[in-house]
């Protein structure tokens, strides 16, 4: 445990970042109990001292609003005992009555390895069911199936070194620049040293990730796997083959080699079924057969699909036909999307995995870890997956579930059903930092676990590497770690001797030792070497890539001796047949929506929300659509639209771009009905599921669009967070947090006047406030402001006030400027200003920077833009003027995009 | 040959702004004589109030001085009215029974004091009207003894004496016929912010209430005013009664002379009368059915009419909005064009009552066609341009109602427009400050007329 000596200096401490799967070393500043500043550790092998800007912004997210700090039983705040007791009484019955099956644990690849450890020992190995999912489920299950199948196991073959020694990187599946921008930056930095390095972006957007490709290839949503599938067989006509390798390491390549001549005879019927230019395809295929040091790297666009496995597994099947694998710059790479997915795969918290690497196809091992754990009722069988858990639930077959760490009520697909389902389940147990999600809104048992700055153990990012993550801050509240959480249901269900953890030192001890126990080599998953790990040791563990035998070791590459962890020690080729995604469009749902991360935001939002600059970049839920699809369905820039598939509707702005392909669109996953009216994204997706990994097929949706007339649109600044969705006239709302206060871009049906009421804001008592008004046009207008002491009133002599709350309605939205109106709430308001709130703008139109472009330095578009305009020919010269993208770079395909418009 | 003879009858503002105008475009053209009812020399009118508030000296506002009429060439006969006019021989007769030929003849007769119909007679003692330099001496010397003051009238005139009083430090209350002040230029809500300040500077107000009786005492001196009775029989003590209910155009030596009039003489677009070679101007004079009351049209009627006579320019005189300000020091308050909302007008308002800030704009269709302004007024003046250029500016709105300033973004797309930016002669109108010519205030003397009886 983090304690600091001496209260008035400041510490350092190295840590993880808990966002994305590079998992970048942290440097935080802790002083007096507060997390001042965070830096990139340039001794960290994942990010060499880089932050992005969601890493940048972590010392700002770590105050305590919205934080759960108590246990709360049916709504109520109670004791832990109480809480703890209503668990384990509650899932104690249901397993007696209903058996084990009856119950589920639903975790996260944001809790820590040790976390995850005894929830997964707990469920399979004493309440007696695998009935343990994760949130990984929807963001890499499909690469693990695909690796287990090539090479025997879960195994991540390479490095993030391989990315920066590739000759040829192609990325599939993945807006690298926006979802994983660190590992963007090492690889500009890596082109920009070697410009003959070749970068391929396969996408069907136009990305920020494209800027830095010599080819994008915008394929057809979901055609990837034929084209890889053809890739396999150019290698094969073109005598690109690596044939000793094949040989010696391989096997069952000529099935695989056959499956893909069958489905992809030739590139033209690649280029026909991709959708892509003939010579496009042709010089992707040329590259990459001339390429020896070629780097694959896919995340969830491949993932997230009914055939994900079978696309990564097409990816493989190139990879080992080329014997590019275990190789310094060449290797297939999967990156995961969550800090601790790695983490939780290595422990077996998913419901088609055991423990360690281990999973229930073999008898053996289900007895080894019978016996390791000394477990009265190992589970035997595969438990339900995500998207089957869920109707498990909705269907009472599971009666009770705890969900730790995660928003299902958001993220999972199909939305509406998520939220039947839990409604109509007897136990809803949820263990959360954050207070108000849409999914604790269905707890029976709340209970307040410790956030990111407050956890301690280990987190193994993309690339196999053990990170600790700290403890920097005190618990808040009465928050207490999901280990010891769990332990302590554990231990009141009659399980404590099995669950007896001090500290996360010995849970990490104990995961090590199963790691090792009777590997004799068999399992690549081999951490042995810290099975004894002093405490001590424990608290200054090093940044290591697993196996690690002994202590002190680190592995950057597996397979370098051709091993692999199938019984033969070969890799298997997979026989895949590409073929298109389940979900197709018809006529009432003719557009394909795409769905995935913004630059600046994180899941959902429950902890990038809490700072206020990660809202600057992209404010609000969107769906982006190409200009014909805008023009065929009438749809406006910056207009409503109602998005709708078979399973529900959103209601989102329109943002019309060309870098969508027509009949395609993209929507963020982040928004939630915590922050906006109805704009979940899983409200849209189908259950529709990979049917080997069981991941949803979440980038694949059919859906229709329709433009939604507003009777008018508006803002509300307010210094209070409001509750908008009990005023029912407000049609559309989106929060955005800004430095004292929440801004909500609003549109309804019915005028102003007839909902300002329901705000319950004191509108009529409060006499401090200025007022704008033209009934017929909508026009609405008001301040109010906060009276002060006295004392307080005294603002260079002049009357001084605080602003309360903005709003302003019209038929369009106000054009205002938002930063300024946002910056006033941190100033006393004079009565000279008072009008000029109410006009919305300064009369210096400098004070007002635009929308901000750069989050890290918050520079806005319009002051890039006069920097333009005032000579500023080149990226160098605004980055020298303005510091926009010096920090985390994320923003610099933004910047230069502005330079060339 | 000798230059024609050019006759003006009555030397007050519209009389005296004409000779401006005319020496301005040919001044060796006429020989030119004028008559003035007054023994004043020339005097600005409209800043009587803040002489009878002891706030500007008597000589402050005179506007023409006898050496001025001397150097300028000009024959002037102050306190000698023109008691007849004979437009077939082209002669006018003057009270000391001057008589003169003219080839061109100018009323310029202004207006007297609107009186109630039920006033006692005439030689009441503590009732004044409030419209000449005179009225502001009897009115002082009666009021040093004075116990309470009225003011009947809610008008500007009537609020401006109330305030003069006040600063008299004579108790006053404003008796006002109207449901709310200013009823001719404010809207109620404007209307209330001033009748809120002016209770705070002790000036009573009532409103919705009519005199039904003076009463009288009689003293040695003779009969002394000592109340009013209300239409609801409330007695009110008062032995000092300042009339401003309005005015009425002076047109007595007119009808005399055989000229059309109806409420004022009859003048077209030219300021002809019914008579050759006989023009009228100012308060006295009557343009489709309007007399006039503020100086903006009066100002105007000058040009046309030294254009008329100068043959300069074939200029014609036309309505147009004016704009409206109090002259009560720390009262911030402007109105131009209209200032109730109609059925076919939208309003945009904005309120800020913590610190009685009031605007209003008013718009038909795509164009201002009026603005209240109470509290902050700086902006009158473009409100007041943009009402009378009568262009497109809803793309203006809302935020024009902030002001000028906030609009160089929405103006400077529109470069064609009119209205686009310009040198602003005045951004603001302070109170008391006498404006240039064109940028019109109205006050005092120059009350619109519509309560006339």
């Amino acid at each position: 445990m983090h304690q600091s000596a001496n209260h008035s200096e400041t510490t350092k401490i190295k840590t993880t970042c808990p966002y994305c799967g590079v998992g970048c070393g942290v440097i935080a500043e802790v002083r007096d109990d507060k997390l001042i500043a965070v830096s990139g550790d340039t001794e960290h092998p994942a990010n060499l001292g880089r932050l992005c800007v969601k890493g940048s912004s972590l010392h700002e997210t770590t105050h305590l609003e919205g934080r759960l700090l108590k246990p709360m039983v049916d709504g109520r705040t109670t004791s832990w005992s109480n809480a703890i007791d209503r668990v384990a009484l509650g899932f104690s019955e249901i397993i007696e009555k209903h058996g084990p099956d009856a119950v589920a644990f639903y975790l996260s690849g944001q809790i820590l390895t040790e976390d995850y450890y005894v929830a997964n020992k707990l469920m399979k190995g004493f309440i007696g069911s695998a009935n343990v999912d994760t949130n990984s489920r929807l963001c890499m299950a499909s690469a693990v199936v695909a690796h287990k199948r090539a090479f025997g196991a879960d195994l991540v073959p390479g490095c993030y070194e391989d990315l920066e020694l590739a000759d040829l990187l192609v990325l599939t599946g993945s807006n690298t620049a926006w979802a994983h921008p660190v590992i963007f930056q090492r690889i500009s930095a890596a082109k920009q040293a070697r410009p003959e390095m070749k970068v391929v972006v396969i996408d069907p957007r136009r990305t920020a990730t494209c800027d830095i490709a010599d080819l994008h290839l915008p394929l057809s949503p979901g055609s990837d796997g034929y084209l890889f599938s053809g890739l396999l067989r150019y290698l094969a006509d073109n005598e690109s083959l690596n044939q000793d390798f094949i040989n010696q390491h391989c096997e069952g390549f000529e099935d695989s080699l056959k499956a893909a001549r069958e489905v992809t005879p030739s590139d033209k019927q690649v280029a026909k079924l991709s959708g892509l230019k003939l010579s496009d395809l042709q010089t992707f295929y040329r590259w990459f057969a001339d390429t020896e040091r070629t780097v694959t790297l896919f995340s969830q666009g491949i993932n997230q699909s009914s055939s994900g496995v079978d696309k990564g597994n097409a990816i493989i099947n190139c990879h080992l036909a080329t014997g590019r694998i275990g190789n310094p710059g060449a290797t297939p790479f999967s990156i995961t999307g969550q800090p601790n997915a790695m983490g939780g795969r290595e422990v077996g918290g998913l419901a088609n995995q055991l423990a360690a690497h281990m999973d229930f196809s073999n008898e053996e091992n289900i007895n080894l870890v019978e016996e390791f754990w000394q477990a009265p009722n190992i589970a035997r069988t595969e438990g339900l997956k995500a998207v089957d858990m869920f109707q498990a639930i909705h269907d009472g077959r599971i009666k009770a579930v705890w969900i730790m760490g995660t928003n299902p009520a958001v993220s999972l697909p199909d939305a509406n059903f998520v939220a039947e389902a839990l409604k109509k389940c007897e136990l809803v147990v949820v263990s959360d930092c954050i207070a108000d999600t849409d999914t604790t809104a269905y707890a029976d048992v709340l209970l307040p676990a410790t956030g990111w700055a407050e956890k301690d153990g280990t987190v193994t990012n993309s690339e196999r590497c053990i990170s600790r993550q700290k403890a920097l801050l005190p618990a808040a509240g009465e928050a207490r770690h999901d280990w010891q959480i769990i332990c302590d249901v554990a231990w009141a269900m009659g399980y404590a001797e099995h669950f007896n953890f001090q500290s996360p030192a010995a849970i990490f001890r104990e995961h090590a030792a199963l790691s090792g126990y009777n590997n004799n080599g068999q399992r690549h998953f081999n951490i042995s070497g810290l099975q004894n790990i002093e405490a001590s040791d424990y608290e200054t563990l090093q940044p290591q890539h697993w196996p690690i035998h002994e202590e002190g070791q680190t592995t950057d590459r597996l397979f370098t001796d051709g091993q692999f962890q199938t019984g033969s020690g070969q890799a298997r080729c997979i026989a895949v047949a590409a073929q298109k995604p389940a979900s197709e469009t018809c006529a009432d749902y003719p557009l394909i929506m795409n769905s995935g991360r913004i630059r600046d935001h994180w899941h959902t939002m429950t902890r990038t929300g809490k700072a206020p600059r990660l809202s600057t970049h992209i404010e609000e839920p969107y769906i982006e659509i190409h200009p014909v699809d805008a023009i065929r369905y009438g749809v406006d820039h910056q207009a409503l639209v109602e998005v709708s598939s078979r399973f529900g509707s959103c209601l989102v702005k329109a943002e019309v771009s060309e870098d969508q392909q027509p009949g395609v669109l993209f929507m963020p996953i982040h928004w939630s009905d915590s922050n906006s009216a109805q704009a979940k994204v899983g409200n849209l997706m189908s259950q529709q599921r990979d049917p080997l990994s069981g991941q949803p097929e979440s980038k694949l949706v059919p859906v229709s669009v329709k433009a939604v007339h507003s009777h008018w649109r508006g803002v509300i600044f307010s210094r209070q967070k409001l509750n908008l969705r009990q005023v029912r006239k407000i049609h559309y709302f989106s929060e955005i947090p800004f430095d004292n206060g929440y801004r909500y871009e609003i549109s309804g049906e019915k005028t102003v006047q007839n909902w300002l009421n329901s705000l319950r804001i004191g509108l009529h008592s409060d006499k401090s406030k200025v007022e704008l008004r033209s009934c017929q046009k909508a026009i609405y207008r008001l301040a109010m402001f906060d009276e002060k002491g006295l004392d307080e009133k005294e603002f260079d002599g002049q009357q001084a006030d605080q602003l309360k709350l903005i709003i302003m309605t019209e038929r369009q939205r106000p054009e205002i400027a938002n930063r300024w109106l946002e910056s006033l709430f941190n100033e006393k308001i004079t009565s000279g200003q008072r009008m000029a709130i109410l006009a919305g703008f300064p009369t210096e139109p400098q004070l007002d920077c635009g929308n901000i472009v750069c989050s890290c330095f918050q520079v806005g578009e319009k002051t890039i833009q006069a920097a333009i305009t005032a000579g500023a020919a080149d990226y160098e010269t605004l980055a020298d003027e303005l510091k926009c993208g010096t920090n985390c770079g994320s923003c610099i395909p933004e910047v230069k995009s502005l330079l060339s418009a | 040959m000798a230059k024609p003879h050019l006759v003006i009858i009555g030397n007050g503002m519209a009389g005296g702004r004409l000779l401006e105008e005319i020496l301005k475009r040919d001044p060796a053209r006429y020989r030119i004589t004028v008559f003035g009812a007054e023994r004043w020399d020339s005097y600005n009118r409209i800043m009587l109030s803040p002489v009878l508030a002891g706030e500007t000296e008597k000589q402050d506002i005179i506007l023409h001085t006898r050496e001025w009429y001397t150097q300028q060439g000009i024959e002037l006969h102050s306190g000698d009215p023109v008691v007849h006019v004979n437009t077939a021989q082209q002669q006018v007769i003057s009270q000391k029974g001057l008589t003169l030929h003219y080839d061109k003849l100018v009323f310029a007769t202004g207006s007297e004091a609107a009186l109630p119909a039920n006033l006692p007679g005439e030689n009441t003692q503590g009732i004044f009207s409030f419209r000449k330099m005179d009225d502001i001496d009897a009115i002082l010397s009666a009021g040093q003894n004075s116990r309470r003051a009225i003011v009947l009238g809610g008008g500007l005139l009537g609020l401006e004496a109330a305030y003069g009083l006040s600063k008299q430090n004579i108790p006053v209350t404003v008796i006002h016929r109207g449901p709310w002040l200013l009823n001719r230029q404010l809207d109620p809500k404007a209307a209330e912010l001033l009748r809120q300040e002016l209770e705070l500077r002790d000036i009573e107000i009532r409103l919705n209430c009519e005199i039904q009786d003076y009463i009288c005492t009689a003293t040695d001196t003779g009969n002394v005013l000592s109340a009013v009775q209300m239409a609801d029989d409330t007695l009110l003590n008062c032995d000092l009664a300042v009339i401003a209910i309005g005015i009425t155009p002076n047109t007595e030596l007119a009808r005399s002379s055989k000229l059309n009039c109806q409420r004022g003489i009859v003048i077209n677009s030219l300021l002809e009368t019914s008579a050759d070679s006989v023009y009228a101007l100012g308060e006295c004079s009557e343009f489709e059915g309007e007399t006039f009351g503020l100086v903006a049209p009066i100002w105007d009627q000058a040009q046309v009419l030294a254009d008329q006579l100068c043959q300069t320019a074939d200029s014609h005189f036309e309505l147009s909005p004016y704009a409206t300000k109090l002259k009560v020091s720390g009262i911030d308050l402007f109105s131009a064009g209209e200032y109730l909302d109609q059925e076919d007008t939208e309003s945009l308002v904005y309120e800020d009552p913590e610190h009685s800030v009031y605007r209003k704009l008013i718009f038909r269709g795509q164009t201002l066609v009026g603005t209240v302004l109470y509290g902050a007024v700086q902006d009158g003046q473009w409100y007041f341009d943009l009402i009378q250029a009568n262009t497109d500016v809803r793309h203006l709105a809302p935020v024009m109602l902030f002001g000028k300033q906030y609009c160089k973004a929405l103006l400077a797309e529109q470069p064609s427009s009119n209205i686009a930016i310009e040198a602003e002669p005045h951004t603001e109108f302070v109170s008391d400050t006498l404006l240039p010519p064109g940028a019109t205030p109205i006050s005092a003397s120059e009350l619109a007329s519509g309560v006339t009886p």
